[in-house]
């Protein structure tokens, strides 16, 4: 098993030349065709809603007195987005994509999830749109079994 | 400590079990362009995960799925989430990245209680081909924890309703 020093040995080659550190962001993720909105750069618990939405959770929350919720993912988003009149040619505001969950999935999971956990999130770190530069091409077909 | 090894159209490459058998190793690779996309949010923390759980650690892996329930789009590819491998299991550790003003640490922690990690791999539909290691018959896309199943240990909850196909088990 590797130490942390070699560990870190690695990640410093990887990021060699990189300026800055993690700052909150939105942003269209297009080998996997999602939304990701990433409060914390921490590892992280998925936690799925729905086969389109998934909760990010702190591992570490408890003891790091952090909060417990540090992001969210919005999957098969060029299908979603074209669905909901969500256009993926300029970014997206983040509450237009939010109301759209909300009126696609009408059930109190997703209530719980957009006005507990998301739109309070994206309020406190100031992520107001989706960067959406990755996506391109034609809309998917859904192809859920 | 294995170096990394960039290979063509990849930043590295690294062994797992063959989709079509547990006992036979295949090779697979992280695009520089699913890397790029940590990097440029400067995720710090997957790329530890990525060292300290992927590289080595595929091998470890219990339970191997493919296809995603969800819809998937990946270039003219339709049905792209038909394509998806998802190997699982229980690493001994997590990794975590620990800022500092001007760098920065990595954290080795026991793994989180009840989790299983997941790697996400798409199949590559005409593999690159090299001589050292043979065909590069997938690309690493993503790795995360999942809570556990409470009845198939090592696997993701729900994993019936997350994935198409159990393709093996190594239990």
């Amino acid at each position: 098993m590797r130490t942390a020093d070699g560990i870190r040995a690695l990640v410093r080659e990887t990021f060699a030349g990189a300026s800055g550190g993690f700052r909150p962001c939105a942003f269209f993720d297009d080998r996997l065709d999602c939304i990701r909105i990433i409060a914390r750069d921490c590892s992280v618990l998925e936690t799925r809603i729905n086969p389109y939405l998934t909760v990010l959770e702190d591992n570490y929350y408890l003891e790091s007195g952090r909060k417990q919720y540090v992001g969210f993912t919005v999957k098969g988003a060029r299908h979603f987005c074209d669905e909901h009149g969500l256009s993926m040619s300029a970014p997206i505001n983040v509450s237009d994509l939010l109301n759209a969950i909300l009126k696609a999935f009408p059930d109190l999971a997703v209530e719980l999830f957009v006005n507990g956990i998301a739109r309070p999130l994206v309020q406190e770190e100031n992520i107001e749109r989706v960067d959406v530069s990755g996506a391109s091409g034609p809309i998917p077909k859904p192809s859920l079994a | 400590m294995r170096a990394i090894r960039p290979l063509g159209s990849y930043r590295d490459v690294t062994e797992a079990y063959a989709p079509d058998n547990p006992l036979s190793v295949v090779y697979l690779g992280v695009r520089e362009d699913s890397f790029k996309q940590v990097l440029h949010q400067n995720l710090f923390t997957p790329v530890a995960q990525y060292y300290g759980i992927v590289q080595d650690g595929l091998l470890e892996a219990i339970h191997l799925f493919r296809g995603l329930r969800r819809p998937l789009m990946h270039g003219d590819d339709k049905e792209a989430d038909k394509s998806v491998l998802v190997y699982s299991w229980r690493p001994q550790v997590d990794c975590v990245w620990s800022p500092s003003r001007f760098d920065g640490n990595v954290i080795l922690r026991p793994a989180p209680q009840g989790e299983v990690f997941v790697v996400l791999v798409r199949e590559e539909k005409q593999p690159e081909q090299y001589s050292r290691y043979g065909p590069i018959v997938g690309s690493i896309e993503k790795w995360n924890w999942i809570k556990e199943d409470p009845v198939l240990p090592h696997a993701p909850i729900d994993w019936r309703e997350r994935y198409g196909e159990k393709l093996w088990s190594r239990i």
